[in-house]
């Protein structure tokens, strides 16, 4: 089974051309269109990789982030945050807050699948899906 | 330090009238190689020599002697030491020959210079305001937001061939689709960005309206005449107002809102504050009484091409009215015989007059009329902060209009000071030589809790007309070696340098 990557984004048109993006690098992809849903997706998909957009609704990005950094079990999953250009504080925190890469609004595609394919290859998970 | 350039505009207004050079030295009795010198700037020329000129020239006298001009030339000297031409070299002097030879190229670079001045202070509030107005901060995030997925789409549009034509349908029509909304959203930004401000104007309004008092050499002959035809208000000014225009004056109850007073126009009440100064309601009641009796006069001055915004019109209108107010309750023939009598003692003027230190220092600018004038003094404005909120140059004496100015003036010396008169003598780096008499006032709170007013006022007149006045008195020793600003003032090892000077930097072996 091909590994998973969770898009957490909640701008529909940026959701349908990451997935086409990332699907066309051979990886799954699963979507979460909130802070929650993206939280919820994590613990129970245990993803290969996370793209996370920091301007969430319902719990930003940045909280996320701080509950997956935080947890003992889920710390190790990759995430590639998406910021915007100009919030260069939200970079620092995402940072500090234990991100694992970047990539800036707006970004070039190859840029995300090669982040994307990169932070999947460092992974611990195996390349299948959710435990059973 | 600015150098008025007569000779090149006498030599300007000369060939563009087509008068030879022999025709007017004969009709104005001197030589030609005489005004030849001249024209070269190479002879003075001052008195009744250019009266005769002016006059012979059908020109303004203020035109020639150049208050605009000499305003420009320190206008151009100080765009120089902006730090975003420094590295061309520069040359100081050529300042004067522009806008003797080319006063348009003078004024256009002022104006250019003006608008980047605004434009990098707009950019600045502009990125503040991002960081913090929700509004713009939605509005930026959504133009982000199209803006990733059309640059996403047109990346997978251009780079994927192998897209069946549903999809690429699909692709195309959000491209699209996206693109339509990056323009609304666009728009709309903008349309809120130039909400903060007018970036296509060229200068402030105050800008416009300090030029325009200033290059009328701060003397308005309508608004002495038309003081004068009100004269003596039998009975006080209040008494005359209610006579004459059924004017009334009431006690204010929102001292906070207006702590000069409020008046009402339509219902010809004047809203006085009670801890209002009794100088300071006599003089809006004056500015009330120009307002009522004016003709017409001041919106027509207020109408020169100089105030180029219904915004700067206003000003110049309010600008007037005070001219108006200090006209009238200080009348310009007993107020000269006055300040002469007493040698310019600010203090006695303000007991005999009952002005206060501000009206009377503001009167004093304005003793301009030809044939009958005072000392002439420049006259500068500063809050404790630093913020030049008024000035009056001379045209030897410009005083900045970027930034603050010499941190050695007594201007703020006495804001450490409050409470006496400082005298100075000062010597700028040019060599000339000034009086400057500086001192702070303050406003009373309108009430318990509201902030008081304080200002420093510097009043100036050249180091030769000291001895005319009472202050000269009190200043012995050498003069105390200044700046116009750090930008140009060339002294080394000043304690107080902010900025690198311009001058120094181009001090070459």
């Amino acid at each position: 089974m091909r590994p998973l990557v969770l898009i957490a984004e909640d701008e529909p048109y940026i959701v349908e051309s990451l997935t086409f993006l990332i699907e066309r690098a051979g990886l799954e992809v699963s979507v979460a269109r909130d802070g929650a849903l993206a939280l919820q997706a994590i613990r129970n998909l245990r993803p290969a990789a996370v793209i996370l957009d920091i301007m969430l609704p319902e719990e930003s990005g940045l909280e996320v982030l701080r509950h997956v950094k935080g947890n003992p079990v889920l710390r190790a999953t990759p995430i590639l945050v998406l910021t915007a250009r100009g919030q260069e504080n939200d970079r620092r925190m995402a940072l500090a807050l234990g991100a694992d890469a970047f990539v800036t609004k707006p970004f070039s595609n190859r840029d995300v699948v090669e982040q994307t394919l990169a932070l999947v290859g460092r992974s611990d998970r195996p390349a299948q899906g959710p435990p059973r | 330090m600015a150098r008025v350039p007569v000779g090149y505009r006498l030599r300007e207004c000369r060939r563009k009238r087509g008068i030879t050079q022999a025709a007017l030295a004969a009709e104005i009795g001197i030589s030609a190689s005489y005004l030849n010198l001249i024209e070269h700037g190479k002879r003075e020329v001052a008195g009744r020599l250019l009266n005769r000129l002016a006059a012979a020239l059908d020109l303004d006298l203020a035109d020639l002697t150049g208050a605009e001009a000499s305003r420009l030339v320190q206008d151009l000297t100080e765009i120089s030491a902006d730090p975003l031409v420094q590295d061309l070299g520069i040359d100081q002097a050529g300042a004067q020959e522009i806008v003797g030879r080319q006063p348009e190229w003078g004024r256009a670079l002022v104006r250019l210079h003006r608008s980047y001045h605004r434009a990098s202070a707009l950019s600045e509030m502009l990125s503040d305001r991002l960081t913090h107005d929700a509004t713009l901060l939605q509005a930026s995030h959504e133009l982000l937001t199209r803006m990733t997925s059309v640059r996403s789409f047109a990346e997978i549009l251009s780079e994927h061939d192998e897209l069946d034509p549903g999809r690429r349908r699909r692709f195309t029509a959000l491209l699209a689709e996206e693109s339509g909304k990056l323009g609304a959203i666009a728009k709309a930004l903008f349309e809120r960005l130039s909400d903060f401000g007018d970036s296509g104007r060229p200068s402030t309004p105050a800008e416009e309206v300090d030029d325009f008092i200033i290059d009328r050499q701060n003397y308005f002959p309508e608004l002495e005449g038309a003081a004068e035809k009100i004269g003596h208000t039998r009975g006080g000014l209040a008494a005359w107002l209610a006579h004459r225009h059924g004017v009334s004056v009431v006690p204010a109850s929102f001292d906070h809102a207006a702590p000069r007073g409020l008046y009402d126009r339509d219902a010809r009440l004047f809203h006085a504050p009670a801890a209002m100064a009794p100088s300071t309601l006599r003089f809006q009641l004056a500015r009330i009484a120009i307002m009522l009796e004016d003709t017409g006069t001041i919106r027509s001055l207020a109408e020169d091409p100089r105030l180029t915004t219904q915004e700067a019109r206003e000003r110049a209108v309010g600008a007037l009215y005070s001219y108006g107010a200090g006209a009238l309750l200080f009348p310009y023939d007993a107020f000269r015989e006055a300040a002469e009598r007493v040698r310019y003692d600010v203090d006695s003027l303000a007991g005999l007059f009952g002005g206060s230190i501000e009206q009377i220092c503001h009167r004093l600018v304005t003793l301009r009329r030809p044939e009958a004038e005072g000392v002439p003094f420049a006259f500068m404005r500063v809050d404790p902060a630093g913020n030049i909120s008024k000035r009056f140059s001379l045209p030897a004496l410009q005083l900045p209009r970027y930034g603050g100015a010499c941190p050695l003036w007594p201007v703020y010396g006495a804001l450490r000071n409050p409470g006496s008169v400082l005298t100075q003598r000062v010597r700028l780096p040019d060599g000339r030589e000034f009086l400057f008499i500086a001192r702070v006032t303050t406003k009373p709170a309108a009430a318990f809790g509201a902030p008081a007013e304080t200002h420093s006022i510097l009043i100036a007149c050249d180091a030769a007309a000291a001895r005319r006045v009472v202050y000269g008195d009190a200043t012995a020793g050498p003069p105390l070696e200044t700046g116009i600003n750090c930008h140009l003032c060339p002294r080394p090892g000043c304690p107080q340098r902010a900025f690198p000077s311009i001058l120094a930097a181009q001090a070459g072996p």
